[in-house]
C-alpha cells in the first residue's frame, strides 16, 4: 500500500439543519440475531444509549445496530434539544444494514 | 471463473491463484450490490454501460492504497476485500467517514473514534501483509502529456495559492505517483537503475518494439533506454508517437518500473487508442513483464480478451447480489 495515512475532514456544523435532513448511513456492530429479523422498508428508532452519547438503531426494544458516522455529533445534539429520527431500512445483505435516518 | 481454465494453467505452469480472492461492494451508488469472487490471476470483466464497472475499480484501487479520503466521497455502503492469505478487511462508509472526522467536539465520543481509528489501523496493516506490492491503476483517463501537464501545473498552483489543504495535496501527490511513470515522459529518456535485472529490461524493449513502427526502443550501453526513428537513428520525443503507441509505452513502462515482481494491475478499458491486434496482445504481454501480477480488467472491448484468456472473461452482471 502507497501509505494512505489518516487524513482528515472538518464538519460543518452550520450546514447541519435539525429538521429537514435525509442521512444515507450503515450500521455498525450489527446485532445478527436482530438484523436476521429486519428487511428493507422497515422503520428503526433512533436513540441515545443509556442518555449517552451513543447512537444507536432500535428495532422495537432490540438494539439492531450502532450508528457512527461523520453526522452523528449532530445527530446526537438535536436529540438532545429534542427531535426525533427513525431509520429506514434501505437494504440488509450478509448481516450488513444500510439504513436513511431522517427527523420524524 | 468463469469457464475451466485448467488448460490455460497447465500451459503456463505458474501459480495462477490471485491475491485478492474476493471483493464485495455493498450499495455503491445505494442501490447496487456485487460479490466478487477472483479464482485466478487475470480477471476481465465485461458489461455493457451503466453497471458501475469503472467505479467498482475505482474502490478497489482507493481501498487496496488506502486513500481514504478520496474514498470517503464515493458512494457506497460496505466495502470488502479478502485475500489469499485467508486474511479479510471490511468497514461501512459511514465507519470511514467517522475516522476521518475533525471535530473538536469529537472529545464527546472519544471512545468510539478510538475503535474505529484502531479499525482503519488494522485494516491497512492487513491489506500491507496481505498484498507484499504494488498496486497499479490504469483508470479511464489517461492523456498522457496533458495529464503530466496539469498535473504539474496544479501542483505548482497549489503550492503557492493554497488551493489545496495539505491532506487534499498529499492525497493527490499519492494519485499521481501510482498513476504516473517515474521519467521524463516528454523526453523519453528512461535511466534503467543499475540493479534491474537485464532480462526484465530485454523483455521491455523486445515487448515495446512489436508494438512500435518506424521507431524502435533502444537500451545504450550506458543503460539508458530511448526511442529512435529507425530511418534516421535520431531520438525520438513523445509528441511523434501516436496515441496508441504512447499508451502502450506507458503501460509497459509503469509495470516495469514497479518496486516488486508482485503487481497488482487495475485496468480500465485497455482498449482505448489501441488497434485491435494490439489488444488481442496487450494483456498477455504485460504479464509476460510481470508473471506474479493480480490484473483486474474493466473492459467492453472483445478484442482484448480474444486470446488465451478468452475463458477468463466474465459478464458483471455474474457477480451481481
Amino acid at each position: 500500500m502507497g501509505g494512505g495515512g489518516f487524513s482528515s475532514f472538518r464538519f460543518n456544523s452550520q450546514d447541519f439543519p435539525c429538521s429537514g435532513k435525509q442521512i444515507n448511513t450503515q450500521l455498525s456492530s450489527p446485532n445478527a440475531e436482530v438484523i436476521s429479523t429486519l428487511s428493507a422498508g422497515d422503520v428503526l428508532n433512533i436513540r441515545l444509549l443509556g442518555g449517552k452519547s451513543i447512537l444507536v438503531a432500535m428495532a422495537g426494544t432490540e438494539v439492531a445496530g450502532v450508528i457512527v458516522n461523520k453526522e452523528m455529533l449532530k445527530i446526537i445534539e438535536c436529540i438532545k434539544k429534542g427531535f426525533a429520527f427513525q431509520a429506514i431500512v434501505r437494504s440488509i445483505f450478509s448481516g450488513r444494514c444500510a439504513i436513511t435516518i431522517r427527523p420524524t | 471463473m468463469c469457464n475451466n481454465y485448467q488448460t490455460y494453467i497447465a500451459m503456463e505452469n505458474f501459480n495462477h491463484l490471485p491475491w485478492v480472492t474476493r471483493y464485495t461492494v455493498i450499495g455503491l451508488h445505494y442501490y447496487q450490490n456485487y460479490d466478487f469472487r477472483f479464482e485466478d490471476q487475470i480477471n476481465v470483466m465485461v458489461g455493457e454501460s451503466g453497471l458501475g464497472k469503472t467505479k467498482i475499480l475505482h474502490l478497489l484501487y482507493l481501498t487496496l492504497t488506502g486513500r481514504w479520503m478520496s474514498l470517503s466521497k464515493q458512494m457506497f455502503d460496505f466495502l470488502a476485500i479478502g485475500f489469499r492469505n485467508g486474511t479479510e478487511i471490511g468497514f461501512s462508509k459511514g465507519e470511514l467517514e467517522f475516522m476521518l472526522l475533525s471535530d473538536p467536539e469529537i472529545k464527546k465520543v472519544k471512545a468510539q473514534k478510538n475503535a474505529v481509528l484502531n479499525k482503519f489501523m488494522e485494516i491497512e496493516s492487513i491489506i500491507l501483509s496481505a498484498l507484499q506490492g504494488e498496486v497499479i491503476y490504469f483508470p479511464v483517463y489517461r492523456d498522457l502529456i496533458d495529464d503530466l501537464g496539469l498535473i504539474g501545473k496544479r501542483f505548482d498552483q497549489a503550492r503557492y495559492s493554497n488551493e489545496f489543504s495539505l491532506e487534499e495535496h498529499s492525497e493527490y501527490e499519492r494519485i499521481a505517483r501510482d498513476i504516473l511513470i517515474p521519467t521524463n515522459l516528454a523526453d523519453l529518456f528512461v535511466k534503467i537503475p543499475g540493479n534491474f535485472q537485464s532480462q526484465k529490461t530485454t523483455i521491455l524493449i523486445s515487448t515495446c518494439n512489436n508494438y512500435l513502427t518506424g521507431i524502435r526502443m533502444h537500451h545504450d550501453h550506458d543503460n539508458v533506454v530511448r526511442l529512435v526513428n529507425v530511418s534516421t537513428d535520431e531520438t525520438v520525443d513523445l509528441y511523434q508517437l501516436s496515441s496508441g503507441e504512447k499508451q502502450i509505452v506507458y503501460f509497459f513502462l509503469k509495470v516495469f518500473f514497479a518496486d516488486t515482481d508482485r503487481v497488482y494491475i487495475l485496468f480500465d478499458e485497455p482498449e482505448l487508442s489501441i488497434p485491435i491486434d494490439w489488444q488481442r496482445r496487450l494483456l498477455i504481454d504485460l504479464r509476460k513483464l510481470s508473471p506474479a501480477v493480480f490484473m483486474l480488467v474493466i473492459t467492453h472491448s472483445p478484442f482484448i480478451f480474444d486470446n488465451d484468456l478468452d475463458q477468463l472473461a466474465c459478464g458483471i452482471n455474474k457477480y451481481k447480489i
